[in-house]
């Protein structure tokens, strides 16, 4: 465990990861339900990939092996899920390119 | 005296024999310069009839020259004189003094033009080629708001009001402005394009008078209670232009001026609180609404209302609001199903304040393609009211080239298009990941989408004169 992890404000965000300099966002969490929460900045999430997925981008310089590895992990998993979801976004882009050509084709005939 | 009257001659016997000693030297140095005199001479061509000087006397002249300057020199003997020729000199002001007479000239500037378009407005000729009224819908309300978002809010240093605001006397302590948030704005800014369509405020430069004397009024008004704040909060004028600079390439930063990519400062903001967020969301409405109510669909709609006796100035009142609610019913929907589509327990209201700078490249390109052909046309209108403002020239126009609707169109796609590139980059600030801030997405793509094909339909509308007002 990096002695860092315990005192996680005190660290300066790397400039490439700090785009913006916004407060973290107000939540609201219904109460029938239980978040995870970051132990950092105490932001909920839905899910732990999720919350795994912030802890790697946010508090980078900050996090534990642990919390290193989780977001690995994470990230590798959206990799996968994000390949799918590319090929349904070309498919999607060729369908609206066709539609608009047929459309086209039709009006102009 | 005579130790001093002895000391002059002496340096007068001096001067003379160095004189003699010039003249001398001049003469030695003759043979030697005589070829690059001539070619210098010959030079000058074009200057005169040529005229054949011997190479001695040029060369004796170019030594007698030196020789006198000498002699004239030695007529200036006061040392004071001497030091202060050569401790002149011209200095560039500094960066503080330069940035002081720019704020002050703008001041000036926009104090004057106010008195000036009231002064025309009220005594110059009637009808819509005044000068007054041509400097306010085309030089300021078109031409100027576009530069807010082409280029930088300058606003604060021009703001004519805010300039005479700071001449009233202090009245000791200014009273703090009730929590309305951005409220007020919001309410004035819709009550003022409804003034502005409803009213012959746009083509009577008698109206327009009165209109900016009520507006002067209530802003002195305003700032001489509360102070700086009301430009800064209340003030919709103000506000629109500081909202528009947001969007602006030119950027104020703490070390100056930074030059930025169009809208690139854009996710590094976000509104403070929901009024702010119907602010730029009621800024949008108005630049769609000033465009929807000169469509023939709209005279078609209004018409049988007003024909049935409802009166026109309601008519429209009520369309503005119903359309204002409607916008920012529709954005805030987007926002609170984004929190479902993103996974994300973010809460809505922090999901539109986050997401409402999108909002601004979309009312500017909207502004721009509605304006764009306006300026354009009526500058040469404008230009000569400006030269002649107090007589009444005929009203010129350019006749703009078919393609120029196409421009229009092009602008307001491309005004989407940016904002899908912030909304994006918003995104991605916002949520953790790369699905997450993708799926955020989704209901505001869907209304932007309804809000293209709507507004690209008005852009390509022809222009129809409001009826019933």
């Amino acid at each position: 465990m990096s002695q860092h992890s315990t005192v996680p404000h005190d660290t300066d965000r790397p400039a490439a990861s700090a785009a913006t300099d916004h407060d973290p966002p107000e939540t609201a969490v219904p109460a029938d339900e239980e978040p995870v929460t970051c132990p950092y900045c105490g932001q909920p999430f839905r899910e732990s990939a999720t919350r795994a997925l912030h802890v790697g981008e946010q508090h980078a310089d900050a996090h534990s092996p642990a919390e290193g590895e989780a977001y690995e992990s994470a990230r590798e998993a959206e990799s996968d899920e994000l390949f799918i979801y590319h090929l349904r976004v070309i498919a999607a882009l060729g369908v609206l390119y066709a539609v608009l050509v047929l459309l086209y084709m039709i009006v102009l005939a | 005296m005579t130790g001093s009257r002895d000391a002059g001659c002496r340096t007068a016997g001096r001067w003379a024999r160095a004189a003699v000693m010039a003249l001398l030297a001049g003469c030695l140095a003759a043979p030697v310069v005589a070829g690059t005199a001539s070619a210098h001479v010959g030079s000058l061509g074009g200057a005169g009839t040529p005229q054949s000087v011997p190479f001695w006397l040029v060369a004796i002249t170019g030594g007698g020259l030196v020789g006198g300057s000498f002699l004239f020199t030695s007529l200036m003997t006061d040392h004071e004189t001497i030091r202060s020729v050569n401790a002149s000199r011209l200095g560039l002001p500094s960066a503080a003094t330069l940035r002081r007479v720019a704020r002050d000239g703008a001041r000036a500037g926009g104090v004057l033009g106010l008195v000036a378009v009231l002064a025309v407005a009220l005594v110059g000729p009637a009808g819509s080629a005044n000068a007054a009224v041509l400097v306010v819908w085309v030089g300021w309300w078109a031409g100027y708001t576009a530069t807010t978002y082409l280029a930088g809010d300058s606003w604060p240093a021009l703001n004519p009001w805010r300039t005479l605001a700071g001449l009233l006397p202090e009245r000791g302590r200014e009273r703090d402005l009730p929590d309305l948030g951005a409220w007020p704005a919001t309410a004035a800014l819709l009550g003022l394009v409804w003034l502005e369509v409803v009213s012959p405020v746009a083509a009577d430069p008698r109206v327009l008078a009165v209109v900016v004397l009520g507006y002067t009024t209530v802003t002195l008004a305003g700032a001489a209670t509360f102070g700086d704040e009301w430009f800064e909060r209340v003030d919709p004028v103000s506000r629109v232009f500081r909202r528009y600079g947001w969007l602006a390439p030119i950027q104020r930063t703490d070390d100056g001026l930074a030059l930025r990519l169009p809208g690139g400062c854009l996710p590094g903001r976000e509104a403070g609180d929901r009024s702010e967020v119907a602010f730029v969301v009621a800024l949008l409405w108005v630049t769609t609404f000033d465009g929807l109510v000169s469509t023939p669909a709209w005279n078609g709609l209004v018409g049988p209302v007003v024909e049935v006796g409802v009166p026109a100035p309601l008519v429209y009142l009520a369309a503005t609001l119903l359309g204002f609610g409607t916008f920012l019913g529709a954005y805030r929907l987007a926002a609170r199903y984004a929190r479902e589509t993103a996974g994300t327990y973010v809460s809505a209201v922090a999901i539109e304040c986050r997401f409402v700078p999108a909002l601004l490249p979309i009312a500017a390109g909207y502004h721009l393609a509605h304006y764009l052909g306006y300026v354009v046309g009526l500058s040469p209108a404008l230009v000569a009211a400006v030269t002649n403002p107090l007589s009444s020239p005929v009203l010129r126009a350019v006749v703009l080239p078919d393609w120029f609707g196409g421009i229009a169109l092009a602008l307001v796609v491309l005004a989407h298009l940016v904002a899908v590139w912030v909304a994006h980059a918003i995104a991605f600030d916002l949520f953790p990941g790369r699905l997450h801030p993708i799926r955020s997405q989704y209901p505001f793509v869907v209304v932007m989408v309804a809000y293209t094909a709507t507004s690209m339909w008005i852009v390509s509308q022809p222009f129809a004169r409001p009826i019933a007002v």
